[in-house]
């Protein structure tokens, strides 16, 4: 697609993946807890993609169900988890018996793939941090080096640059043009946007451009990164969005038991993925009222003087 | 002697809470320590900061987190960041003075596991992974673990 500043980027969810997410490619849907884009997982699933890498510092339950489906052949993670519940059955059915294939796991800690984003993000050949001394996650990962600091001061971990063929990230609000702002656990939405080849934002509303230009702060993701936007409300579900819903506790706690059984897995796939056309079929499969119960009571920022000056 | 009126994991949140005493920065992880920074900082530690490896320094939490990412982190905090700020300006700067963990296995040496049991290759359990433990231990001024151990220590 072509990116100039007044290309209008919004497109559908379909589109989207049909466009940019293809078979083999390494995909990541970013985001720490906040922000986690099931729609678009949702939707490799439909499109039935194959062999992709996915790529996550937090794998949940959007990956379980992703792997679950068959989707991916190869995990790139530094922690996967049921957050605050417990543990993430499909990807162990995957890793401990090849169910519904086998999946191959690429490990790090947290702060080697934050920095593996970062040296991908600015197109450095490493990122140098102070991690992986006196522990076995380098014999398990040969990416994971430790070298002597040239400068002198003894020995320094390093990764190697990230770039994902493609993110899928979640926000608040864009404008058409895929200025993209964010206010929550920021994770690493803006360094995995400059990170990867190509970028799909999803966000809660479609703003005008006023609106992003009177608060450029809060402007993390510029559209010059961006190649597709799409508006999916409630898109980040059973995840959260700050100030838009909370975490919908119960799907998390209904997962852990539900996803211990292949079969069952395979019918809730069934019932609320490839039974559904759309993103906004499953709200609708849901309901308002549900929705409703996860809006958090305002917590209102104060607005701030930028000043005008001509 | 009449039966405790607490259960195990209370009484390690009350002690690890209570070690935590005059503390100022804490690092949070996933699980019972999550509980016992923020009773500290009810009761022996009321300066301390509580920092979260999703990118939050100095939460106000009004409910008890769901998880180390949680919205009522954000609310109310002091400072939220991307977590390359939160591992290189806070934790590999050196601003953390306690680190609080949890894990699923640990030698009388402190060697923690997080990540199989079985071989790495064919893993009879898959564990979740490092998280940030890795480098937490290593740049943490101090680090105190919380683990359930079914059998006696050996």
């Amino acid at each position: 697609m072509q990116n100039s500043a007044k290309t209008d980027k919004l497109v559908s969810m379909q589109e989207a993946i049909a466009t940019y997410v293809r078979d083999n490619y390494s995909v990541t849907i970013e985001g720490f807890t906040a922000f986690i884009c099931f729609a678009a997982g949702h939707e490799i699933i439909r499109q039935r993609r194959r062999n992709l890498t996915l790529i996550r510092m937090t794998p949940d339950l959007i990956y379980d169900q992703m792997i679950a489906a068959g989707v991916a052949s190869k995990l790139v993670f530094s922690y996967m988890g049921n957050p605050g519940v417990g543990s993430l059955y499909c990807i162990r059915r995957a890793v401990e018996k090849a169910i519904p294939c086998p999946l191959e796991l690429e490990e790090y800690s947290h702060y080697g793939l934050v920095g593996r984003y970062a040296a991908g993000a600015s197109r450095l050949p490493f990122f140098p941090l102070r991690s992986y001394v006196g522990s076995d996650m380098p014999a398990a990962n040969p990416l994971i080096k430790l070298i002597d600091d040239p400068y002198g001061t003894g020995t320094i971990a390093i990764v190697p640059p990230l770039n994902p063929d493609v993110a899928i990230l979640h926000a608040q609000r864009a404008d058409r043009q895929g200025n993209t702002q964010l206010w929550d656990l920021l994770g690493m939405q803006k360094e995995v946007a400059f990170a990867a080849k190509r970028v799909i934002v999803v966000v809660e509303e479609v703003v005008n451009e006023a609106m992003v230009h009177a608060d450029p702060n809060r402007t993390l993701i510029p559209g010059l990164v961006v190649d597709a936007l799409v508006h999916e409300p409630y898109g980040a579900h059973p995840s959260y969005v700050q100030g838009y819903y909370d975490r919908d506790n119960e799907s998390y706690l209904a997962w852990d038991k539900l996803s211990q059984d292949h079969a069952a897995v395979e019918a809730w796939l069934d019932e609320w993925v490839y039974g559904l056309p759309k993103h906004a079929a499953y709200v609708q499969k849901l309901g308002q009222a549900h929705f409703d119960k996860l809006k958090p009571e305002p917590f209102l920022a104060p607005s701030v003087d930028y000043g005008r000056y001509r | 002697m009449s039966e405790p009126t607490y259960t195990a994991s209370e009484m390690m949140i009350v002690v690890a809470a209570r070690m935590l005493e005059g503390a100022r920065t804490v690092f949070v992880g996933v699980g019972l320590p999550n509980i016992a920074c923020n009773l500290a900082r009810y009761t022996v530690a009321p300066d301390l900061e509580l920092i979260y490896e999703s990118g939050v320094y100095g939460a106000r939490p009004e409910r008890l987190p769901l998880s180390i990412g949680d919205p009522t982190l954000v609310s109310g905090a002091i400072s939220v960041v991307s977590m390359a700020d939160l591992f290189g300006l806070y934790l590999q700067r050196g601003l953390v003075e306690v680190a609080l963990l949890g894990g699923a296995q640990i030698d009388r040496y402190g060697n923690l596991n997080t990540t199989v049991i079985g071989d790495y290759r064919t893993p009879k359990t898959r564990l979740p992974g490092s998280g940030g433990a890795c480098e937490i231990a290593i740049n943490a001024q101090r680090t105190f673990m919380m683990i359930f151990s079914p059998a006696p220590v050996t």
